[in-house]
């Protein structure tokens, strides 16, 4: 066990607050390849993919801005063509088991100008052991170049996920990420975008759900460059048990970012007088003429909307579930993949 | 013409902030050792508690850490500030036994004129000391009491006992426990139970010494079921060395007791404002703070509200102003540690001519504060792209049974607005001028007249340009 100083936040603010990074005692596993996962789409001809499964020395160490890195890890490079449209979305499906517990993957997408795609990154598992994952996701969109990327991170609450997702856009390009953060005892996840391109667009939806004595460091760092360009980060989340949280979400606005919009949004549903929430909704502003807002609210349910459903014959557990999932529902429905969103309720509901 | 005359108006309000008496002082302590502590505290005559916790004050000061966090600090030479300027006068009891030139002083800041037509009491601190301190009779007779600190530590030293360090721990942070160590003048107020001091009393702190630091300490006890209105006014003309003011404002709210704290703050811009302030509020209790902050090089400023009892209340109006060189590091911290705690924030900034506003606050609801309400609106504005506007707001909530919302927007004044009122024939620089004094209307709302006044004086003065 080696104690690690994680996910910090992109301005200091008091050690007091007790947020600005996060302390962990981890133990890292060793490297072990990972076989079980598989690739999916319909037009393979169109897109040009690279595994390249790292022994050591053949790969560059691997770094996150959560702030971990490894020698050995497994890299997919997927590369849109310029002018390229795939309808279907393209699957990467990573199933946890005994031997393939232990996943570092670092996973590179490009679209070149004009080209459009959408990626679902699903990781899950049926059995209940202990695994290790970390994610270390790039996305470059050229010039006007449309991403849509779900990450959806089902595996169990005896695991320990590592999210980190970096971005760089151009011109034009319009970059749609969903992150699901549900598994893993620990959940931590790092968004970093830097909006380069003027008219660029970046929109972040997540969901967050703490169960028992489940830890959350999210830390999400927009950096708007780009003239009128516009991002918005969305934030939906539910504490229950004596589940932790805390969310460094900032928007920075630098010089030359005029006309640029950015809005975010933290909701923090706490379903449990043992769960403690943080939050550090961060403005950051160099430039005199954008327009950025960020709302945060926390608390309990409305306990006269639980009080309407009730009076419908349901129970009081099954109207709680029904506003949790009401309020998660609007990032769900918009993966726009069925059986995907299903699976993701039915976790919810084995959860709350 | 009309242009001519505002800005005339606004020279001659620069003037007299800028007001720069000699250096007259009869005994002065520059750096920050145990022999100037040992020294500080003789001179004061005081007792041997006192110069005791001085001491491990200043112990604790040299354990302390710096921030990590915030502006540069770095320009601060504690060895070449001087932590003790005495002014060549006692305290006195009337304006007439003030020496002219310290008198003159106060003048121009109006704070006499004040006196007599809406102030209930006024103490006047010049460098290190209190210089003029009065409080009306009839307070008086109610049993309430106004005075400056180092005779309230030598007159009612139980009283001060009791309540002395306990709001603000001297271990709190670094520049507390210098404070603790240096401190000099300030206010002492009680108000007896049930007693209502409806007229406001008002601290005014001048500090004149180039390279001086500031250390007044207020204690405020409003008792049960009483009220107070207290103002706290400062400035200092502009000089090429740093000056330091980290004063220190305990505040205690008794059961169903209320009291509003407004400040003027409009220290010169080679100052560092290092100060804190906390009230604690018991039950049923309300804390009002009233606060504008325009002057000062960097500020680091956060008043904290504990509230401690069931059914404690408090509301927070503040506006920070940055001009050129300024980096104003403000907000507050809130705790609510009762059930049916509640609070509403509001907080305003603009940024100008590269100045820095960084809006910066912590709200911690603990366990036990259950049914408790909170609401925090911050807005920013930028006037140029220059300047820059940071919303930096921390909350911690450790119960499900709360209803916390926080808004924060960023933005420059409105295209719409401007054009609007220069179709109604107004200049752009009077339409950008109307719409910031509109933008702060509601914390000159929360102010008595004469201060409302004085606040839209510095608004108008930071539009036209930096003061000194």
């Amino acid at each position: 066990m080696k104690e690690y100083i994680l996910n910090s936040s992109p301005v200091r603010t008091s050690e007091n607050y007790g947020i600005n990074d996060i302390k962990l005692n981890l133990d890292i596993p060793q490297y072990k390849y990972f076989d079980n996962f598989s690739i999916y789409t319909e037009e393979l001809n169109k897109i040009e993919v690279d595994i390249i499964e790292s022994d050591v020395g053949q790969l560059k160490k691997l770094r996150s801005n959560i702030g971990l890195e490894f020698e050995n890890y497994s890299k997919i490079v997927i590369r849109i063509p310029e002018n390229s449209t795939i309808e279907k979305p393209i699957v990467l499906d990573y199933l946890f088991d005994e031997d393939n517990n232990n996943l570092i993957d670092n996973i590179e997408i490009y679209l070149e100008k004009n080209s459009k795609a959408s990626f679902i990154l699903h990781y899950c598992n049926e059995l209940e052991n202990e695994n290790f994952h970390h994610l270390k996701q790039v996305t470059v969109l050229g010039e006007n170049a449309i991403a849509d990327i779900t990450i959806a991170n089902l595996i169990n609450n005896n695991s320990k996920s590592f999210i980190a997702v970096e971005n760089e856009l151009k011109d034009g390009a319009f970059l749609t990420h969903r992150l699901i953060e549900i598994g893993g005892e620990y959940k931590i996840s790092n968004y970093y975008s830097k909006m380069l391109g003027d008219n660029s667009t970046n929109e972040l939806k997540s969901i967050y759900l703490g169960t028992d004595n489940d830890i959350i460091d999210i830390n999400y760092n927009i950096e708007v460059l780009g003239k009128n360009a516009k991002c918005n980060i969305e934030s939906q989340g539910a504490l229950t048990g004596c589940s932790s949280k805390s969310f460094k979400g900032t928007i920075d606005f630098k010089k030359g970012a005029s006309k640029a919009e950015g809005i975010e949004n933290e909701n923090c549903m706490i379903l449990s007088n043992k769960a403690k929430s943080k939050s550090l909704p961060m403005l950051l502003c160099h430039e005199e003429d954008v327009n950025g807002e960020h709302g945060i609210s926390s608390g309990k349910l409305d306990e006269n909307m639980i009080f309407y459903i009730m009076t419908k014959g349901i129970s009081y557990d099954d109207a709680k579930r029904l506003i949790v999932k009401a309020n998660f529902n609007g990032i769900i429905k918009s993966i726009n993949n069925i059986e995907l969103e299903n699976e993701i309720y039915s976790v919810i509901e084995k959860y709350i | 013409m009309k242009a001519d005359l505002t800005k005339y108006e606004n020279n001659k309000i620069k003037n007299i902030y800028n007001i720069k008496n000699h250096e007259n002082y009869s005994y002065k302590t520059i750096g920050l050792t145990e022999d100037v502590i040992k020294d500080i505290s003789k001179k004061k005559n005081e007792s041997s508690w006192v110069l005791e916790l001085r001491l491990m004050a200043l112990k604790k000061f040299y354990e302390l850490q710096m921030p990590t966090w915030g502006p540069d600090l770095s320009e601060l030479d504690m060895s070449q500030i001087a932590t003790y300027v005495k002014p060549k006068t006692n305290m006195q009891r009337t304006w007439d036994d003030v020496p002219d030139e310290i008198k003159s002083t106060f003048d121009a800041l109006g704070i006499p004129e004040a006196e007599k037509t809406s102030l209930a009491g006024v103490g006047a601190q010049y460098d290190s000391e209190i210089v003029y301190h009065s409080i009306k009779d009839e307070l008086v007779k109610q049993g309430v009491i106004y005075t400056d600190f180092d005779e309230a530590v030598k007159k009612y030293p139980d009283l001060v006992k009791q309540y002395f360090m306990k709001c603000v721990p001297v271990t709190d942070h670094k520049f507390v426990a210098l404070h603790y160590a240096v401190w000099s003048g300030g206010s002492f107020v009680y108000v007896p139970k049930g007693v209502n001091v409806d007229i406001p009393l008002q601290s005014y702190f001048r500090l004149n010494a180039p390279g001086a630091g500031q250390f007044e300490h207020t204690l405020i006890i409003v008792d049960e079921g009483a009220s107070l209105q207290f103002i706290e006014g400062c400035s200092a003309p502009k000089y090429n060395e740093i000056n330091l003011h980290a004063g220190c404002v305990e505040l205690f709210v008794k059961e169903n007791a209320f009291l509003r704290y407004s400040t003027i703050e409009n220290w010169s811009k080679n100052m560092m404002n290092l100060n804190t302030k906390r009230v604690i509020v018991s039950e049923n209790g309300k804390i009002e703070w009233v606060t504008g902050s325009f002057g000062s090089k960097i500020s680091m400023l956060y008043p904290m509200s504990v509230l401690n009892g069931k059914n404690a209340k408090c509301e927070f109006t503040g506006i920070s102003f940055a001009g050129r060189g300024q980096n104003l590091d403000t907000g507050l911290k809130i705790v609510h540690n009762a059930q049916n705690t509640s609070s509403v924030v509001d907080s305003k900034s603009i940024s100008k001519d590269g100045g820095v506003c960084t809006f910066r606050s912590n709200v911690l609801i603990k366990p036990k504060a259950k049914h408790s309400k909170l609401t925090v609106d911050c807005e920013s504005l930028m006037l140029d792209s220059e300047s820059r506007s940071d919303t930096i707001p921390t909350n911690t909530i450790e119960t499900d049974d709360v209803q916390y919302s926080h808004e924060a927007k960023i933005g420059k004044i409105s295209d719409e607005a401007i054009f609007y009122l220069m179709s109604r024939g107004i200049s752009e620089a009077e339409a950008k001028a109307m719409i910031v004094r509109g933008f702060a209307n509601p914390i000159s709302k929360a102010l008595p007249l004469e201060y409302a006044v004085e606040m839209n004086n510095l608004i108008n003065i930071e539009l036209e340009g930096s003061i000194g």
